[in-house]
């Protein structure tokens, strides 16, 4: 920002102005550009964008139909988490894409889901699997990870697969359409 | 505005303001977000390190050492240093680094506990080989120091399994740490929660608690879906807890189906996760519904089938098919009202050996049970029964044909078998009335001849391979049925060298192999002396019945001869040889059960062929009217006195003499001899025999005359001629 400002200030140097109360004006200008070019990155800082593809059963599609979603990647610790928030994730085979899952529990938390209910922490959770083929016994899930499914078990890439996913490779929260 | 020399506007001074504003304040915020600007400049390739690992280390290593550098009062990336050191193999620099952070008065107790929990995992890990860890008295006092400073979970679960090497996993004080390091908030890092999971599991699988271990196991495979290994144990740990005691039927109803529906993942232990749900559905089997329709049984004998089909060399599911079948047998003969002997195992009752000599005819007589008409319910009892049966004859059967099986193996899969024909056997009267169709003709079964024979021919080969003994007691068993009480008591013989015990097979051993015993022979000892017409004979009492007296011998005067053997008695008519008059000796000789002879005390006998001797008193010559003849008639083998006539005859004629033929007919006198105080009807009894005349004899010639025979049938006619003067 300050090279900017400077660099701006010289361009008006270099142009001839030599009246004070026009430099002032013009560097004012250009602080105030700054300071919104600033604010901006700040404010894109935190967002990005994730999206569901055609045919990607992995979330409900009464939640999430096809299309983008933005992800808000302000939260700072696991802690800001909670059961049933969505949240945007990479995984080490695809880095480059966001895949959105649901989370089930963060640390410390004791997950269970059997084709009956979702457990966290040893209370049923308003959540329901097809789990007719998998069940999770009662897990701690461990410091610094939290542990995600998507809403169809036979789709998506998530913690049945990849175990426990560590807070550094969650994105953000999202909000589902509906 | 007039500034100085200046002439400004008030917008002026007003943007110079804020410019001043914006230069004071800029640099302010700046500087005290520097140290949030570095960690996120950092933070990433740290986190990337962390994560990802490999060649992410050392750019995780360069950014914590330039973050300390920049903020040595900083704890946290001293702890990912620590980490990633560690990872890269740099034990001993992960340790000192780990170590330094105690001495940080900044570090809280959280971090102090955690970095002294990193420095005695890099202290096991240093050195480490073979997957067993190094260092464990210094790494376990590390971990007692990190504890000191907080019982934080990752100190807690090193310190379990630093235990677990030291104290073996199932120690208590493992069992200890494992309990307090899942309870502590908020959980231990992703690997050291895995390996205490692990632990957990081996720990509750040494205590036979084996659905909380499959559970344990099924945690490590959650926080790691790739671990083969784990993925193995929590199967067979998941096999073993299906079968658990103590299992609600909800949760093992799930386990089952979670099973059936991976059996294919089992691989080489596909026949174990079979078999394991065969006897996890019949571990229903005091549930209501266990069976009825699809219920757990059929599923149980439909799992041992499908075992019997797709792995037929493998003998445990036709034993353990078998075994399902037999639990429901005996349930069904418990709730029988009527006696079936031998169906639970007791003595068998049915060859009449057993009835008439030991027990109490159970069957009733003839025409039981068969003409006994039983209710319906008790009726489809043994029907059902009967089917069972032929259902474990089916599988014995198969199993013998086709497992590969070892000698012991196989006999006891013979013995099975034959106990299961034997049963069928003793079933078999029962059927008779129930098995009909709807005109009441008996539905065709198995022959009860055929089921003996082939009892007996697995029993033999059973008796021949088994080295307990069993074989053959259970041959003899069945060899009495068949009344083969040789081969029975041979087999009985066996199966106590064998080292086979039980107290019927006592009972039946000392029955077949007691001494053979003559009950009677004949002639009676006041018989033994006979003439023209006799029987020698003998009757014995052998435990193995009348078809060991085949080889009975009988000698007379030491010569064999041939004897006829009907029954349980040898009968020889000597011949004329051995008819000539005098003494002979007699002996008998019965086979001994166990092979030798048994020769049984000798008799004489005399053969009389000579008739009476008669003398008499006076003998003949002239005697007075009034003689009285004394006759003395004496015989070896006795008298016949019934046969005895006598009478006295005059010889001359024209002396008008009485003449009285006949004074003895037939034993008794026939006329009365006051003279000697004989009345008529008196009978002879003994010698000497008393004879006169009637009257007085008249002067003339006379002639006495006897006829009399011996108890052997000699016969003598005796004259003697008197004169009286």
């Amino acid at each position: 920002m300050f090279v900017l400002e400077i660099s701006l200030s010289k361009s008006c140097f270099l142009a001839g102005v030599t009246d004070v109360t026009e430099l002032i004006h013009s560097l004012v200008k250009v602080l105030v550009v700054c300071v919104i070019i600033v604010a901006c990155f700040w404010f894109f800082k935190n967002r990005t964008r994730a999206s569901i593809e055609q045919g990607d059963k992995s979330m409900s599609v009464t939640s999430f139909p096809e299309g983008s979603y933005t992800v808000n990647t302000a939260i700072t610790s696991l802690s800001a988490l909670k059961t049933g928030d969505y949240v945007a994730y990479r995984i080490p085979t695809d880095a480059s894409n966001l895949h959105i899952a649901r989370v089930i529990g963060i640390e410390g938390n004791r997950v269970e889901v059997t084709p009956k209910e979702v457990r966290v922490n040893g209370a049923p959770y308003d959540l329901r699997f097809p789990t007719t083929t998998w069940t999770i016994p009662e897990t701690k899930v461990p410091r610094g990870c939290a542990f995600l499914l998507t809403d169809d078990p036979t789709a998506g890439v998530d913690s049945k697969q990849l175990g426990p996913i560590p807070f550094a490779a969650i994105a953000g929260t999202i909000q589902p359409a509906r | 505005m007039r500034i100085g020399k200046y002439d400004v506007s008030t917008p002026t001074v007003v943007y110079s303001g804020v410019l001043l504003a914006l230069l004071i304040i800029a640099p302010i915020i700046l500087m005290s977000r520097l140290s949030a600007i570095r960690e996120s400049w950092h933070r990433n390739t740290i986190m990337d390190a962390q994560v990802l690992g490999g060649a992410y280390c050392e750019p995780g290593i360069i950014a914590c050492k330039q973050m300390i550098a920049s903020e040595p009062n900083k704890i946290a990336p001293r702890l990912h240093l620590g980490c990633l050191l560690a990872v890269t193999g740099q034990y001993a620099e992960a340790g000192d680094e780990f170590t330094r952070v105690q001495d940080w008065k900044a570090a809280t107790d959280d971090e102090k506990s955690l970095a002294m929990t990193g420095a005695a995992c890099a202290k096991c890990r240093d050195g480490a080989a073979g997957g067993k860890p190094k260092n464990l008295p210094e790494a376990e006092r590390l971990l007692k120091k990190a504890l000191e400073f907080k019982e934080t979970p990752d100190a807690l679960a090193a310190m379990a399994l630093v235990k677990s090497w030291t104290s073996g996993p199932g120690g208590t004080d493992v069992q200890t740490y494992i309990q307090k390091a899942l309870a502590a908030t908020p959980a231990p890092a992703p690997a050291l929660l895995q390996e205490l999971y692990r632990l957990n599991g081996v720990n509750l699988s040494s205590r036979h608690k084996l659905i909380e271990a499959g559970n344990a196991f099924g945690s490590v495979k959650v926080l790691d879906p790739t671990n083969k290994l784990v993925e193995e144990m929590g199967r067979l740990t998941a096999l073993a807890s299906i079968t658990e005691p103590g299992i609600s039927p909800a949760e093992r109803r799930a386990s089952i189906q979670k099973i059936v529906v991976d059996i294919e993942k089992f691989g080489s232990l596909k026949i174990e996760a079979l078999l394991a749900i065969g006897h996890a559905w019949h571990a229903f089997k005091n549930d209501p519904d266990y069976l009825g329709p699809k219920g757990p049984f059929e599923k149980a004998c439909e799992t041992f089938k499908s075992i019997q089909e797709g792995y037929p060399r493998d003998l445990r599911a036709y034993r353990n098919h078998a075994g399902c079948l037999e639990e429901r047998i005996a349930i069904l003969s418990s709730e029988l009202t009527a006696i079936v002997t031998g169906l639970n195992g007791e003595s068998p009752r049915r060859n009449p050996w057993y009835v008439a000599k030991e027990f109490t005819p159970a069957l009733g007589g003839e025409n039981a049970p068969y003409s006994v008409i039983l209710p319906q319910p008790e009726q489809e009892r043994l029907r059902q029964i009967n089917d069972l049966l032929r259902s474990q004859d089916l599988i014995w059967e198969r199993a013998l044909e086709v497992a590969d099986a070892t000698p012991e193996e196989k006999a006891n899969a013979q013995l099975r078998y034959v106990s299961c024909l034997r049963r069928r056997y003793y079933l078999s009267p029962w059927l008779k009335n129930i098995k009909r169709d709807e005109s009441w003709k008996p539905i065709p079964d198995m022959p009860d001849e055929i089921t003996l024979n082939l009892a007996l021919k697995v029993s033999s080969e059973a008796a021949r391979i088994d080295t307990t003994g069993r074989g053959s007691y259970l041959l003899a068993l069945m060899a009495i049925e068949k009344g083969e009480l040789t081969v029975a008591r041979n087999a009985l013989i066996e199966s106590a060298k064998r080292g086979f015990k039980s107290p019927e097979q006592a009972t039946l051993l000392e029955q077949l192999t007691r001494p053979v015993k003559m009950t009677n022979a004949g002639p009676a000892v006041a018989e033994r002396q006979f003439g023209a017409i006799t029987l020698l004979r003998a009757a014995f009492d052998s435990p193995l019945g009348t078809a060991s007296l085949n080889n009975l011998k009988v000698t007379i005067n030491g010569k064999d001869v041939l004897a006829t053997t009907l029954g349980s008695q040898v009968l020889y008519v000597p011949n004329d040889t051995e008819m000539s008059g005098g003494g002979h000796v007699v002996k008998f000789t019965a086979p001994e059960p166990l092979g030798a002879s048994l020769t049984f005390p000798t008799f004489t006998y005399l053969f009389d062929k000579a008739p009476p001797t008669c003398t008499f008193e006076p003998n003949g010559g002239t005697v007075k009217g009034d003689v009285v003849f004394f006759i003395k008639i004496e015989d070896p083998s006795g008298v016949d006195w019934q046969s005895l006539s006598a009478g006295i005859n005059s010889t001359t004629s024209g002396t008008g003499v009485s003449i009285t033929s006949q004074l003895i007919r037939d034993g008794r006198y026939a006329h009365s001899l006051l003279s000697i105080k004989i009345k008529i009807g008196d009978i002879v009894l003994r010698s000497p025999v008393l004879l006169t005349g009637v009257s007085t004899l008249p002067s003339g010639d006379y002639k006495l005359w006897l006829d009399v025979k011996d108890l052997a049938g000699n016969k003598i006619k005796q004259e003697k001629l008197f004169s009286v003067k």
